[in-house]
């Protein structure tokens, strides 16, 4: 009866402080990215610089595969749907392309794909690390988890996050071009030069902000989700799914965000 | 003798203060009688947490305020970063804090590994070997060789380190330990022990 008594009090307590709950945890995101910003020159030291190198390696190079399958996928499909849509109009095809893979497609769905990747393997990470009383081992060695840990990854998904969705975009824009040359039979030269004519500095900037900004908030959440304090390794999963569904979170109201302002 | 580190009345419990002296040249085990009291004076020393009552210096100056560097910690279970290899373990405390220096780190890691008792034909396969995959000896020893290759003012270690070792690596260790103190007149060893232990070194209680 106590236990229980116990137990519907702490569940009321903590719904009752949960707008508190909420803005506590914004505010330690913003104080992690600051702590992030300051550490940079935790780059100069060696093994700060070799975790970065194995984890552009880890979300960057071994996502290529994938995000060539999603890119060629998507691009695929999009230009099927706007050669049915427009027909042989060269121009307007070209520019519904931009609009739907250089701006919007093209960031989004190279994030969803690190996260789907390196978010959960971040927090699952740090998490069991936490547990396993390797942070502290880190602590007692005078290395920050902050500069070691944290500050790697966050370039590195950054970096990775920019260069994956050229990599995307270069692939969907591609087979988009092949696919019109063979359907409709327009000259792949001609589409190569309009799109260049088409394409603005504004587009490109938003596609590039947009992939550096989805980079460092999944990061910073997939980070921050696998630091926090643990007892045990059940709670581990935990961790991940919320690191995952706050990066999913995240990534959208930013997109919706940047299009907003950009646009 | 110059004292090292000084614990003046430091509360680890409700009602349990603690007070020790260890010098320079000692190698002393602490016995605190509780798991809960060695984790509490391990993250202590560690300046993780500070006491709510008492007073903790090394060197002449507050404990929390030390050099980074001036203690290294040897966990029960090594203390490794289980997505490292071994030789990364033992590089990582010295080459974040100092430029990779190959010649010199290979060759005091060296010297210790024939102190610490490893077969010279392992040493290759045991430093390439990711921690996660090292049997629990290996990463016992490979915990205890990033402290020595550290060369601290003062190595913190957890008896439990000793604890189901081979008597003979376990003899080597011991051996080791009193090398590391012997080898500078500044450096000195502490054994955080939660109950009675066989270590041959000077019990306070």
């Amino acid at each position: 009866m106590i236990s229980l008594g116990l137990k519907v009090r702490g569940a009321h307590s903590s719904s009752r402080r949960e707008p508190g709950r909420y803005f506590r945890h914004v505010a330690a995101h913003f104080r992690l990215a600051w702590e992030v910003l300051c550490r940079l020159p935790a780059l100069l030291r060696w093994p700060v610089r070799q975790v970065m190198l194995k984890q552009l390696y880890f979300t960057g190079t071994e996502s290529i595969s994938t995000i060539a399958v999603v890119g060629f996928v998507v691009g695929l499909i999009v230009i099927t749907e706007i050669n049915n849509l427009v027909g042989r109009n060269e121009l307007l095809t070209l520019q519904i392309m931009i609009w739907t893979i250089v701006r919007e497609l093209g960031p989004l769905l190279t994030a969803i794909v690190i996260i789907g990747r390196s978010s959960s393997a971040f927090a699952s990470e740090l998490s069991s690390m936490q547990v396993n009383g390797e942070i502290k081992s880190l602590r007692s060695m005078a290395i920050s988890p902050i500069s070691y840990l944290v500050l790697p990854r966050v370039l590195a998904m950054t970096l990775a996050s920019i260069t994956l969705t050229f990599y995307f975009q270069v692939v969907a824009i591609s087979t988009g071009w092949f696919v019109t040359a063979l359907r409709l039979d327009i000259a792949l030269g001609s589409q190569i030069f309009n799109f260049f004519e088409m394409i603005s500095f504004r587009e490109i900037a938003a596609s590039l902000i947009k992939s550096a900004v989805f980079g460092i908030l999944v990061s910073l959440v997939s980070c921050y989700h696998g630091l926090r304090r643990k007892s045990a390794m059940t709670e581990v999963p935990q961790a991940v799914s919320q690191a995952v569904i706050r990066s999913l979170l995240m990534v959208f109201v930013g997109d919706g965000i940047i299009t907003v302002m950009i646009f | 003798m110059t004292t090292l580190l000084q614990f003046n009345n430091v509360e680890i419990d409700k009602g349990d203060n603690l007070s020790f002296i260890v010098a320079a040249g000692d190698t002393l085990v602490l016995n605190v009688n509780s798991p809960e009291k060695k984790a509490a004076v391990i993250d202590m020393v560690l300046a993780e947490f500070l006491p709510a009552n008492g007073e903790m210096w090394l060197h002449g100056q507050p404990l929390a305020a030390s050099k980074p560097g001036s203690i290294a910690w040897i966990a029960a279970g090594g203390g490794l970063i289980n997505n490292l290899k071994t030789w990364e373990n033992i590089t990582l405390p010295l080459w974040y804090h100092q430029k990779p220096q190959y010649p010199v780190t290979e060759e005091a890691v060296a010297r210790w590994l024939l102190d610490l008792g490893l077969d010279k034909q392992e040493w290759e396969k045991f430093m390439a070997s990711p921690a996660a995959r090292l049997k629990s000896w290996e990463r016992k020893l490979a915990g205890l060789l990033r402290g020595l290759v550290q060369a601290p003012k003062l190595l913190l270690v957890d008896a439990e380190l000793f604890d189901e070792v081979e008597v003979s690596r376990s003899n080597a260790w011991i051996a080791a330990l009193e090398k590391f103190v012997l080898a500078d007149e500044d450096r000195a060893v502490l054994v955080v022990a939660s109950a009675t232990t066989l270590l041959p070194w000077r019990i306070i209680e």
